[in-house]
C-alpha cells in the first residue's frame, strides 16, 4: 500500500460573502518532506489558501468548494472535536505577526501545554516535549522561560516559539504564513535558517505563504505562483526562477530590489564630482525617550539632490533619528543645520519656511492619510497652505502633482480605502511635495508594499532626486538602498558604525555589523 | 466510558487572577492611589463642608419654626456649636468623622449615625446586591452577544438592555411595581422595610429594587463588554489559539474572558459608583427607608450634621470603588506583575 500524500488540495474555491471569488480553482499537492512555496502579492489570496489548509476561512469568506486530504481525510468534510484534532495535531500553522499571535495573558509556556494537552499529551512526558522544542529552536528550556509573558519577549523569540509549537505535536503538514515579514533582516536571516533546518530534520510538507521571492530562494522546493485567486504557474523553484512561463511571474522577478554594489547613481556623481551644497547638517545629534539615550551622538549632511539612506535593524536608532530631523521628537540635543541656519528640535517652535520646507512620509500610508478624505481634498488642503487660494488654481496645482507621483487622474474623487497600497504611498508622497519640499524625510516608506509596487515608488523617488530634491531614506532593506542612495549610514544601537558612499561601504564593508547585514538580505542568484 | 478533559486536571482556579507577590513599582503605583483617594476625600469634605455653609437657610430657624423665639434659636445654635468660626466648625466636625462621629442631627438631637446607620445598611444591601448580579450577568449576556453578533440572540440581549438604559429608574420601578405588584401581585408595592424585624425575613422587598437598578445599570456593562468581547473575538491570538484545536470553551473561559475583563473594569466601576449615589430615586420610588431617602429628608429639614454625613459616606463609596477598579486594573496587569526592570 502506497501512502497518501500529506497534503492535497482538489479544485479548491472560496468567496466572500457578496459571491465574489477570492480563491479559484487551487490545486496543489505537497510531498512528505518538501517545501511549496506559495508566491503573490497582497490580494492575491495566498493567505486565504493557507488558512484554508486547516479548514479556516476568515471572517467574510468561505470555503465553497473543493477537498483539502491531510493524509488522505478531507479536513472541510469534518467538525468540531475530529476538526480540532486536525487543527494544531495534524495541520499546524506559523503566523504572520508573532507579536499579536500569543494570548496576551498567560504565558508562553502555559500555551505551549494548553497545545499539547489539546492534542492529547500528559504530565512528564509533555514537559520533556516542551523542553526538547523549546531546545531546537535555540531558546532557553528551564521554568523561568516557561513563565514568561508574551509582551516580555521579542518578536524574533516569540516566533521562534511559535514555529516550535507548530512542529511540537509532529504534524504531518506545516503552513508558514509569511513568518518573516514581521522581523528585521537579521532576525530574518535566522529564523529562516531555523526554519530550513527544522524542515530538513522533519518529514512534515510545508506550506510557505510569502511576497518575497528572495526568501523563497532559502526555504522552498516547489514555487505556486499566486495571481487574483489563481495559481498562474507551479514548478520546481530553480526552473520557474530561471524561466518562468508566465508574464507575471518574470514581472515579480524583475521587480525584486538587487544588491547593486557599483550603484549607479553613486557613479554619476562621482564622474561629475558637483560640488553639493548641504541641504540639512546635522552634528552631533543625541536622543532619549524617556531617560534612556537611543541615539549617541550621530552626525551626517544631506546634499541637494542627494539621497542619503539611513539604514540599521530594528532598535538601531534610524526612526528616532528621523522624527528628531523632521521635529517630531524633541527630547534631543546636538545641532541641526538646516538649509544654512540653526533650526530647533520642537516642531512648535521651527518657523513655517523652514515645516514646509521638510516634509516627511511615513511607514504606512493606510495609517497616514485620512480615510473620511478624498484624495484631491487631502492634497489641496495642504496645496492650500501655500498659500494658493484660487479653487481652479488648487485643482490645476492637485492635477499636477498627481501626474508628478504618477497616479491617473481618475483618483481625484476617491478615498484611501478605495486604492491599493501603493497608489495609497503616492498620495501621501505627492501630498509632501505640495509643499515644495527641499528635504524629503522617507521613513520605510516601501516596507508596508509589495515587491512590484515598491519598485514603482523607487522609480518615483529617483525621479525626484533628479529634480533636486534632497532625501533621507530610513530603511533596514539594504538592496533598496543600494539603488537609491549614494550615501549611506549603517546605525547600530544607536551608533553610526559604518558611512560612506554606497558603492563603497556595499562592496568593502569594514564593520562587522555592516557584513552580518549584507550577508543577511536574502538575495536571488 | 469516563470522558478524559483533553487537557490535565489541575485546579480550576482563575490563574489569571492569581496575585505575584507585589513588586515595588507595583506597590509605589498602588501607594500613590491610595494616597490620592485620602486627598481626593479630604477636598471633598471641604467642599461639602463649605457648601453646607452657605447654603441658605439657618437649621435652627428651621428645626424650631419661623415663629420662633430668636433667642431661642441663638440657643440651640449655640447648643450645636453653630456660633463658632467655620473653620473651627470644620475641624471639629472632620476630627469626629475621622472616629466615627458625625455629631447630632439638629431637629432630634440624637447622634447621626443611629439615625442612618440602618438606613446605609439597607442601601448597601441593595447596591451590593445589585452589583454582584451585575458583574456576571453582564459579562454572561455581553460576551453571548458578541458571539452570536447580529444574530437572534445578540437582539434578544441587545434591544432589551438598550431599551431600559433609555429609561430613567422611576419609569422602571413604576413599571415593575405595576407588573409585579398591581397585576401579578408577587411582590409587595412598596418596600416599607421595618428596622426591628431582621432583614433576612424582609429579602423579597428588595427584589423590585435592585431590579430596577440592575436595568438601569445593566445596557451599559452589557455594551461595553459586548464591544470589548467583539475586538477580543476578532483578535489574531484568539484565531491562533483555535487554530490550535483548543476548545471552543476552553478558548472562551482562558482567551476571550482574561482578555474582556481588564477593559470593562472601569465602565463597572462607574456603574457601581452611580449605584452608590444614585439610588436616591430607586428609594424613594418604593419608599425604601436608605440613605438616599435620608438624604432628601435631611437637606428638606436644613439637618446639616446628617447631609454632610451621608454625603461624606456616598464620596467615600466612591472614592473607594474607584480605588478598587484602579487596584484590580493595574494588578491584573500582567506587565506591571512581572514587571522586571524596564524595557
Amino acid at each position: 500500500m502506497t501512502e497518501a500524500i500529506p497534503l492535497v488540495v482538489q479544485s479548491l474555491f472560496m468567496h466572500d460573502l457578496n459571491g465574489r471569488e477570492i480563491v479559484g480553482d487551487v490545486s496543489l499537492h505537497v510531498e512528505r518532506g518538501e517545501v511549496l512555496a506559495i508566491i503573490g502579492e497582497s490580494g492575491s489570496g495566498k493567505t486565504s489558501v493557507a488558512l484554508s489548509l486547516l479548514g479556516f476561512a476568515r471572517p467574510g469568506m468561505r470555503i465553497s468548494s473543493g477537498k483539502i486530504l491531510i493524509g488522505g481525510t478531507d479536513i472541510l468534510s469534518v467538525s468540531g472535536r475530529q476538526k480540532r484534532a486536525f487543527q494544531g495535531g495534524k495541520v499546524s500553522l506559523v503566523p504572520q505577526n508573532p507579536t499579536t499571535s500569543f494570548s496576551p495573558r498567560m504565558s508562553v509556556g502555559k500555551q505551549m501545554a494548553e497545545l499539547l494537552a489539546a492534542h492529547g499529551h500528559t504530565g512528564t512526558g509533555m514537559k520533556q516535549l516542551m523542553r526538547q522544542a523549546l531546545r531546537s529552536v535555540d531558546l532557553p528550556d528551564d521554568e523561568k522561560f516557561f513563565r514568561r509573558y508574551p509582551f516580555e519577549l521579542s518578536g524574533g523569540q516569540l516566533q521562534r516559539i511559535a514555529i516550535a509549537m507548530a512542529f511540537i505535536t509532529s504534524p504531518q503538514v506545516i503552513v508558514m504564513d509569511e513568518p518573516t515579514t514581521g522581523l528585521d533582516v537579521s532576525t530574518q536571516q535566522t529564523i529562516l535558517e531555523l526554519i530550513a533546518r527544522l524542515v530538513k530534520s522533519s518529514s512534515a510538507s510545508v506550506v510557505y505563504v510569502t511576497h518575497d521571492l528572495a526568501v523563497v530562494n532559502v526555504v522552498a522546493d516547489r514555487v505556486a505562483v499566486m495571481l487574483s485567486g489563481r495559481i498562474v504557474e507551479q514548478g520546481g523553484r530553480k526552473q520557474v526562477f530561471a524561466a518562468p512561463s508566465d508574464d507575471y511571474t518574470r514581472m515579480l522577478l524583475d521587480a525584486i530590489p538587487r544588491l547593486v554594489t557599483d550603484c549607479p547613481a553613486a557613479a554619476r556623481e562621482a564622474e561629475g564630482a558637483i560640488e553639493i551644497q548641504s541641504v540639512l547638517e546635522v552634528k552631533n545629534l543625541r536622543a532619549a525617550h524617556g531617560h534612556v539615550e537611543v541615539v549617541h551622538g550621530v552626525s551626517f549632511s544631506v546634499g541637494k539632490g542627494e539621497c542619503v539612506g539611513l539604514v540599521g535593524g530594528s532598535g538601531s536608532g534610524k526612526t528616532t533619528t528621523g522624527r528628531c530631523v523632521t521635529g517630531l521628537h524633541s527630547n534631543a540635543s546636538g545641532s541641526l543645520l538646516f538649509q544654512g541656519h540653526l533650526m530647533p528640535f520642537a516642531v512648535s517652535s521651527r518657523s513655517k519656511a523652514d515645516l514646509s520646507a521638510m516634509q516627511i512620509v511615513f511607514q504606512n500610508p493606510d495609517r497616514s492619510l485620512n480615510p473620511k478624505e478624498s484624495v484631491a481634498q487631502s492634497i489641496a488642503r495642504t496645496v492650500r497652505l501655500t498659500g494658493l487660494a484660487d479653487r481652479a488654481q488648487v485643482g490645476a496645482e492637485v492635477r499636477s502633482l498627481l501626474d508628478r507621483v504618477r497616479l491617473p487622474q481618475r483618483v481625484v474623487d476617491l478615498y484611501p480605502a478605495d486604492l491599493s497600497g501603493g497608489e495609497r504611498q503616492r498620495v501621501a508622497v505627492a501630498r509632501a511635495l505640495a509643499m515644495k519640499p527641499k528635504l524629503l524625510v522617507c521613513d520605510e516608506i516601501t516596507s508596508a508594499l509589495d515587491v512590484s509596487v515598491q519598485a514603482a515608488v523607487v522609480e518615483l523617488l529617483l525621479d525626484l532626486k533628479k529634480d533636486g530634491l534632497a532625501m533621507l531614506f530610513i530603511t533596514h532593506n539594504l538592496p533598496l538602498v543600494s539603488e537609491i542612495a549614494q550615501s549611506i549610514i549603517i546605525l547600530k544601537d544607536g551608533n553610526i558604525v559604518e558611512a560612506g558612499k554606497t558603492n563603497e561601504v556595499l562592496r568593502s564593508p569594514q564593520d562587522l555589523y555592516t557584513k552580518m547585514l549584507l550577508g543577511a538580505a536574502p538575495r536571488l542568484n | 466510558m469516563s470522558c478524559k478533559p483533553p487537557w490535565p486536571a489541575r485546579p480550576r482556579r482563575f490563574r489569571f487572577l492569581k496575585v505575584r507577590p507585589l513588586n515595588k513599582p507595583l506597590l509605589q503605583l498602588l501607594l500613590t492611589r491610595i494616597t490620592l483617594a485620602v486627598v481626593t476625600l479630604f477636598a471633598v469634605s471641604i467642599v461639602v463642608f463649605a457648601a453646607t455653609q452657605y447654603l441658605p437657610g439657618d437649621p435652627a430657624r428651621a428645626a424650631l419654626g419661623a415663629k420662633a423665639d430668636p433667642s431661642a434659636v441663638e440657643a440651640l445654635r449655640r447648643q450645636f456649636g453653630m456660633d463658632r468660626p467655620a473653620v473651627v466648625q470644620y475641624f471639629s466636625w472632620i476630627e469626629g468623622a475621622l472616629t466615627g462621629d458625625f455629631g447630632r442631627s439638629i431637629p432630634s438631637g440624637r447622634p447621626v449615625w443611629e439615625a442612618i446607620g440602618p438606613r446605609a445598611v439597607n442601601t448597601l444591601i441593595l447596591t451590593v446586591t445589585s452589583l454582584l448580579l451585575l458583574i456576571p450577568l453582564s459579562f454572561v449576556l455581553g460576551i453571548l452577544a458578541a458571539i452570536y453578533k447580529d444574530r437572534l440572540a445578540d437582539h434578544l440581549i441587545s434591544v432589551p438592555t438598550i431599551v431600559t438604559v433609555a429609561l430613567p429608574e422611576f419609569v422602571i420601578g413604576t413599571v415593575l411595581i405595576v407588573l409585579f405588584a398591581v397585576y401579578l401581585r408577587w411582590l409587595p408595592p412598596v418596600s416599607l422595610i421595618n428596622d426591628s424585624l431582621p432583614l433576612s425575613s424582609q429579602s423579597s422587598l428588595f427584589i423590585l429594587p435592585v431590579l430596577t437598578l440592575l436595568g438601569t445599570t445593566l445596557a451599559q456593562v452589557v455594551r461595553m463588554v459586548r464591544a470589548v468581547a467583539l475586538e477580543v473575538l476578532s483578535a489574531e491570538y484568539i484565531y491562533m489559539v483555535r487554530l490550535r484545536g483548543i476548545s471552543p470553551a476552553r478558548v472562551l473561559i482562558w482567551h476571550v474572558l482574561p482578555n474582556t475583563i481588564t477593559p470593562t473594569i472601569q465602565t463597572i466601576a462607574l456603574n457601581a459608583a452611580w449605584l452608590a449615589g444614585g439610588v436616591v430615586v430607586t428609594e424613594s420610588v418604593f419608599q425604601l427607608p436608605g440613605i438616599g431617602s435620608a438624604l432628601s429628608d435631611a437637606v428638606i429639614n436644613r439637618d446639616m450634621p446628617t447631609v454632610l454625613a451621608i454625603t461624606l459616606i456616598i464620596t467615600a463609596t466612591y472614592v473607594l470603588i474607584n480605588l478598587v477598579s484602579e487596584a484590580l486594573i493595574l494588578l491584573l496587569n500582567p506587565r506591571l506583575r512581572v514587571a522586571r526592570g524596564n524595557n
